[in-house]
């Protein structure tokens, strides 16, 4: 099996636009099919060669021999959307014996899932960190059967001194394979001590605590709900006990593995992946060691490329002025450094490049930012096509930051903390989640393509979220079906025993819907359903829980209908007749993507980009700074945030900070560095 | 709940389809091969029948495009519901647009590579979206369709069998929804009681029978009927009193012997359960010796049992019907496609019926129709066809039979009167085209309402039709010789003066699509058919005001000899126009009506020779005709100090028509005239033809409908 360059040629024809062309590098990287690591730096257009090679795949390769797959992963949904999008919709990868999806919903399907299914004998109702902390409030409401009352109580003051310990704790096994408590994903073996006392619990309390603790964990787990962890920890036992066969099995099924963004992948799930498979499997690992921003231990990149690697450099993507600061912010220089390429408009009577600006502002004109950006767009006439020879689809303007909202945003200290939605109003797009904690929150959400409750048409999405309002409140209101709790199928299924009553449901469901679409609140004939019809059908009663949620409305939720389009997060624009959006994102949010312009606005994350550690990225920014030592891992997270970010535009790059952050004595010639100062 | 819509990608005959469909009833109709039951199998596959015929795609299903067979089909249902009760079971798959309308959107792929291999792609999915869900077991039993295949054999189906037809239907119905212990159940389980006393040796009398029925009876809550029974047993004969039970005791009797122990055997008629009893009945016409028609109207009725399904059924109410005039006479085909015209209007029943029958096309009204043409079908409501509303109202009281013909042809000839109908076959034989091989209709519209014919044909969006159609009219001007033979005046005809022209001009600016000049008209009436030939972007209806302004406008004057033949030519190009359009095409003629076109062609000896045989009624014999024409040879060269118009007006309409006193039937003239052309050397006929001016447009029009074949 090789890949030839006619088949490359072929591809090129479809991929690439008109008058580029894959080079050597990206040939070699390509054609490759032997275990490796490929090495790429921002704009080289990595993820494009792992298309262009699955392309050849499926149409000279596939179906392999022996009815073995091709798996393709990456760790968002962001991520696998943007390969799908390219492989078109109806490619083998995303069929049987093929998989194309994240590492996590491999993990589930391939791993977690049937090792679930075969030790407890049923699925798992459902893997979401929501519901999981949902159903762990509610297990900590009662001291478990036959447990002892004063561990209990023990248990309550943990939690009551931490709650956080008792949210993040997770299982694990020891070197024998035996179920052990630990502090968290990732984090050592948790032996809890006696809160704010000197003298600890004895041994015996001790254990009597572990232990139900553990208990804990596993009664949860025997439920069916699961925390996205558990997904990494039944993926640990399944190893520990049938290793083998499962390397077998899975590298059986698949004579290729990919992945893609692998500098995003964290510890777990790259000390699982590299243990699924044997070497029957062909694994390649593709990423930018620079671009690492989702690690949940933020510095530390677990992925250490192995001996076999590829580099693919150069970038098709920024100015070289861009390149210049972008250089100034990376952790592990790029060898050969970034050139950039040459991205000259017409300014006055000169061919130049933008230089890269910084927006210095106050906070009461934080709102004037974005028009600062919108200004310079429009001063440089980057919104035409024949600025910059793009055609008007491919113009593309966004302001992104770190932080959306936060969900706290009270200040115990009066230090003012700026998110993206001070920017601008931002909602952040809620994609997986699907339990809520009141019933008014359910109702403001509205079908947004993409996202899991959606499904693949709005009926369904209505009807999901109909049912998810239903189980909650049974949930609340403690109705069991026999060991677990309702699911929508045990629901159904409890109805489906009565041909009239399903009927009516069914229509409920459906006018609820209908009224839900056309905007008309459906709040109090959801209520009034549960509270008679409900009530009565599974004979519960509303407690305070059930109260709660039908009644309360939750704090942080905005008073605001969130009948948000994606399209709602963005500012429309219009100048020289000529409309354009800048469009307000999250860095998450725009890995791998291209814009001509690029306004970085810092947000509080553990301090702003400007003040952490004394004057943050800033003395970066300006050149000349050492890579700083340990213990500045808020520092390091926010290079590499600032990397991300800084390498999205082509042609202007622009980055706001707080005014009084700003050492404003060391600018020199409207000058800071390469950066030109700028104010709002 | 309705199929709205239906959309093919490489299915069969189609590379695309896109066909919207009416919540009532639509017929398909189209020459074989034209893709009705590809329609009808494409709605099959996706949603299968109540009567459960294994139904499957395979790879030559597959569309064929110039480099062989595509690699993908696709077949997309959408379905809209006015009702909500039946919207409900499809909330998981449906989707609300923007203005809050529910809709089902379901659909199956398939793929097939090296022509042999085709993923098995047999689920149905819903969704808006390319991806879907699996539309789970209950939803889909909701989508079942009844479905009566072609040339059904319905004595066949109504007889009994293992998994008869009329048992499936009867087992789908409501009546029979009670498996367990339905009435039917408890009538033969009698009757197996009494099967076992017989074979016991008991109830062999009358007393006996009438005990034990009296007995189940009362067990069954029945009183009072014993008259009654007494009479129903007295009616049986019951032979000599014969009994099963030395028979029972004989196989008793071996079956010691076989198995060394007591075992007892039993009768019985089996097997008792519902679907058993079922599967044994038969059902067939009380009239002994029915025919094949009978009996398929029977069956029809029994499968429009399915439909009449109770109300708390919420699913799919649709049937498929194919050939639906197989075995049945035309009267009887009428009868029953109004029957079923009616039933789904009144039941809120969607059918899709496909016919080859110009009875049934001319019975249902125009806007149920679906004609299937050039790989693409076409439904005929409003929205889709560019006629009016008063259209479909004519067109529904004067589509006949002959005339829905128009519907199956390959190429059409739409005639004002009976001389083009008898004249046009007979000239393209000539031609060396025979229409009738060829699939071109010549359609006699007997008068002169063409509009609403021609406008059956034009789409209001792509794709547009491709069957030619060639409208063929006169141009009607009388020629000056009518009025100088009469001694009467030249007519005055009426022109726009200059100042007016301008005036027009600058009140009617991007109305039409020429400039206003200083025309001449013969009358009013071709001044408003000029302009409104002359409309922009293919309008009808001239600006209101206009044809006041217009006739205002118009001054009379008498026009000079010269003068005419341009007078003429301005409006038989507007005529044209007027009828052209898409595949339409206008062809009129020269100067006056076709008999005159003739006489005044290359031929006019011939037609002379037949109007001649007309007027001496002469039996047809070549020596005779050999004989007129040498006369009527001789007599046209005796006029050659006259015009060709004079000749020609002498020959139509004062010898033909007598000066419209005395005239020749036309239809005889037509007769003989075709028998002439067929004694002429065919070669030299066809060049005179081709070649002869006044012919021209009868030979374009002739050309341009059979331009397909």
């Amino acid at each position: 099996m090789e890949i030839q360059d006619w088949q490359i040629d072929e591809i090129e024809k479809e991929l690439l636009s008109e008058g580029q062309y894959f080079d050597d590098e990206r040939r070699q990287a390509i054609k490759s099919l032997e275990t490796c690591d490929i090495i790429a730096c921002p704009g080289s257009g990595k993820t494009t060669v792992l298309v262009a090679k699955l392309m050849i795949l499926d149409r000279y390769f596939l179906p392999l021999p022996k009815g073995r797959g091709i798996c393709v992963l990456a760790h968002t949904n962001v991520a696998i959307d943007e390969i799908r999008e390219k492989l078109g919709r109806d490619s083998k990868l995303s069929r049987f014996p093929n998989f194309l999806g994240t590492i996590q919903g491999f993990v589930d399907k391939f791993v977690a899932i049937p090792y679930y299914a075969s030790r407890y004998k049923k699925r798992p109702e459902r893997i979401d960190n929501f519901a999981y902390e949902s159903i762990l409030k509610d297990f900590l409401s009662f001291c478990m059967a036959g447990e002892r009352r004063e561990t209990f109580i023990k248990v309550l003051h943990l939690k009551a001194v931490n709650p956080d310990a008792l949210l993040f704790y997770r299982l694990g096994i020891d070197t024998d394979g035996n179920r052990i408590i630990l502090k968290g994903l990732n984090d050592n073996i948790w032996d809890p001590r006696k809160p704010r006392s000197n003298t600890d619990w004895t041994s015996e309390e001790k254990l009597g605590v572990k232990n139900y603790l553990l208990k804990l964990k596993e009664s949860i787990l025997t439920k069916g709900v699961l925390h996205y962890d558990d997904a990494y920890f039944l993926a640990d036992e399944y190893l520990f006990t049938r290793g083998t066969s499962l390397r077998n099995s899975l590298s059986n099924r698949f004579q290729f593995c990919f992945v893609d963004e692998m500098q995003d992948t964290d510890y777990h799930q790259l000390n699982v992946l590299n243990r699924v498979f044997n070497n029957e499997t062909i694994i390649q690992k593709i990423g930018d060691l620079n671009q690492s921003i989702y690690n949940s231990v933020k510095t530390d990149q677990y992925w250490r490329p192995g001996s076999s690697q590829k580099p693919i450099t150069g970038s098709q993507r920024f100015s070289k002025v861009i390149a210049k600061a972008i250089e100034k912010v990376c952790l592990n220089p790029v060898l050969p450094e970034l050139t950039g390429v040459n991205r000259v408009i017409q300014q006055g009577s000169e061919l130049e490049e933008i230089q890269p600006t910084i927006i210095l502002f106050d906070d009461s004109k934080i709102d004037q930012v974005i028009p600062t950006f919108q200004a310079l767009i429009e001063r440089y006439k980057l919104h035409l096509p024949e600025t910059t020879g793009l055609s008007s689809s491919k113009l593309r303007f966004k302001a992104i930051g770190w932080v959306g909202k936060d969900e706290d945003t009270a200040t115990s200290s009066g230090e003012v903390k700026h998110f993206l939605k001070h920017y601008y109003p931002f909602k952040r797009k809620s994609k997986e989640r699907t339990d809520y904690e009141y019933l008014e929150d359910y109702c403001e959400l509205r079908p947004l393509s993409g996202t899991s409750l959606m499904g693949t048409s709005n009926g369904k999405f209505y009807r999901n979220v109909l049912l998810q309002i239903f189980l909650k409140v049974l949930q609340l209101g403690r109705v069991f079906n026999s060991t677990s709790y309702h699911n929508v199928h045990s629901f159904e299924a409890a109805y489906k025993t009565d041909k009239q009553a399903y009927a009516s449901l069914q229509l409920l469901l459906f006018s609820l819907s209908m009224k839900w679409h056309k905007g008309v609140s459906v709040k109090t004939e959801i209520t009034n359903f549960i509270l008679t019809e409900l009530k009565q059908k599974f004979q519960f009663t509303d407690n305070q829980d059930v109260q709660n949620f039908l009644n309360n409305t939750g704090d942080n939720s905005p008073s605001t209908p969130s009948n948000l389009s994606i399209e709602q997060n963005s500012k429309e624009c219009e100048s020289d007749g000529v409309k354009y959006k800048i469009e307000i994102a999250t860095i998450h949010s725009v890995k791998g993507e291209t814009h001509t312009g690029t306004c970085y606005l810092e947000t509080f994350k553990n301090g702003y980009e400007s003040t952490k550690k004394n004057r943050g990225i800033l003395p970066f920014m300006k050149g000349g700074h050492a890579i700083p030592s340990s213990g500045t891992t808020y520092l390091i997270e926010a290079l590499k945030m600032a990397y991300v970010g800084f390498s999205r535009p082509t042609h202007l790059l622009c980055v706001a900070i707080h005014k009084q952050n700003f050492p404003i004595a060391e600018i020199a010639d409207g000058k800071y560095g390469v950066w030109e100062v700028t104010e709002v | 709940m309705f199929l709205k819509n239906l959309k093919l990608t490489n299915f069969r005959k189609f590379n695309s389809l896109d066909l919207e469909l009416n919540p009532g009833l639509n017929l398909l109709v189209g020459e074989n091969d034209s893709g009705k039951s590809a329609i009808v199998d494409a709605i099959k596959i996706v949603l299968l029948t109540h009567s459960r015929e294994s139904i499957r795609l395979d790879i030559n299903d597959f569309y064929h495009d110039e480099t062989g067979k595509t690699k993908e089909l696709k077949i997309e249902c959408l379905f809209e519901f006015p009702d909500d009760n039946q919207a409900k079971n499809f909330l998981e798959w449906g989707h609300f647009d923007q203005a809050g309308n529910f809709f089902l959107r379901i659909f199956l792929k398939a793929e097939q590579e090296n022509d042999h291999y085709v993923l098995p792609y047999y689920e149905v999915r819903g969704g808006i979206d390319d991806e879907g869900a699996r539309l789970d077991g209950e939803a889909r039993e909701l989508l079942r369709a009844t479905y009566l295949k072609p040339l059904r054999d319905a004595e066949f189906e109504l007889a009994p069998r293992r998994g008869s037809r009329l048992s499936q239907i009867l087992d789908n119905h409501s009546i029979f929804s009670n498996k367990s212990n339905h009435s039917i159940l408890e009538i033969l389980r009698f009757a197996n009681k009494e099967v076992d006393k017989f074979f016991k040796g008991e109830n062999t009398t009358h007393g006996d029978l009438k005990k034990s029925f009296a007995e189940f009876l009362t067990i069954k809550g029945v009183t009072g009927v014993d008259e009654d029974i007494e009479n129903l047993i007295s009616e049986l004969k019951f032979g000599q009193g014969e009994s099963g039970v030395t028979l029972s005791a004989s196989i008793d009797r071996f079956l010691v012997s076989f198995f060394g122990k007591e075992l007892s055997s039993k009768f019985e008629i089996s097997p008792p359960s519902l679907k058993g009893i079922l599967e044994r009945l038969s059902l067939e016409l009380d009239q002994h010796n029915s025919g094949l028609g009978s009996h398929n109207l029977l069956f029809i009725a029994t499968e429009l049992l399915l439909l009449e399904k109770s109300d708390d059924f919420t699913g799919l109410r649709l049937a498929l019907i194919e050939e639906i005039e197989a075995h049945l006479h035309p009267q009887a085909q009428m009868r029953l496609v109004e029957f079923l015209q009616k039933e789904c209007d009144e039941k809120k029943v969607q059918m899709i019926l496909s016919s080859h029958s110009p009875n049934l096309a001319s019975k249902v009204k125009l806007k149920n129709l679906i004609l299937c043409k050039d790989g693409w079908a076409f439904p005929m409501g409003p929205i889709h066809t560019k006629l009016e509303e008063e259209d479909y109202e004519f067109l529904e009281r004067f589509l006949d039979v002959s005339k829905a013909n128009l519907f199956f042809a390959n190429g059409l000839i739409l005639v004002e009167g009976d001389s083009e109908n008898l004249l046009l076959p007979v000239l393209a034989k000539a031609l060396g085209k025979d229409l009738t091989k060829a699939g071109v209709s010549v359609i006699n519209l007997g008068g002169i309402s063409f509009r609403r014919y021609e406008r059956i044909f034009l789409r209001n969006s792509e794709p547009k039709m491709k069957v030619p159609v060639s409208i063929v009219t006169d141009l009607d001007i009388r020629p000056l010789v009518w009025f100088s033979s009469r001694n009467e005046p030249l007519p005055t005809y009426l022109t726009l003066p200059t100042d007016k022209v301008a005036l027009l001009n600058d009140s009617y600016p991007a109305v039409f699509d020429i400039e206003i000049k200083d025309n001449t008209f013969p009358s009013q009436k071709f001044a408003e058919d000029f302009f409104r030939a002359s409309l922009k972007n293919g309008k009808t209806r001239l600006p209101a005001g206009f044809k006041q302004e217009l006739h205002s406008a118009l001054v009379s004057r008498t026009i000079q000899d010269h003068e005419h033949g341009e007078v003429k030519e301005t409006v038989r190009i507007a005529k044209i126009k007027d009828h052209s359009s898409d595949s339409n095409q206008g062809f009129v003629s020269n100067n006056w009506t076709l008999e005159f076109e003739i006489a005044k062609s290359s031929i006019q000896h011939l037609f002379y020779t037949a109007i001649l045989l007309a007027i001496e009624s002469e039996v047809f014999d070549s020596e005779k005709i050999q004989e007129i024409k040498v006369r009527a040879l001789s007599d046209i060269q005796s006029w050659n100090q006259q015009s060709e118009d004079e000749i020609a007006f002498k020959i139509y309409w004062e010898i033909m028509l007598g000066r419209e006193t005395n005239p020749i039937s036309k239809a005889i003239v037509s007769q003989y005239f075709a028998k002439i052309l067929e004694l002429e050397n065919p070669d030299d006929l066809k060049a005179k033809l081709e070649s002869d001016q006044s012919l021209k447009y009868l030979v374009d029009a002739i050309s341009h409908a059979s331009s397909l074949t």
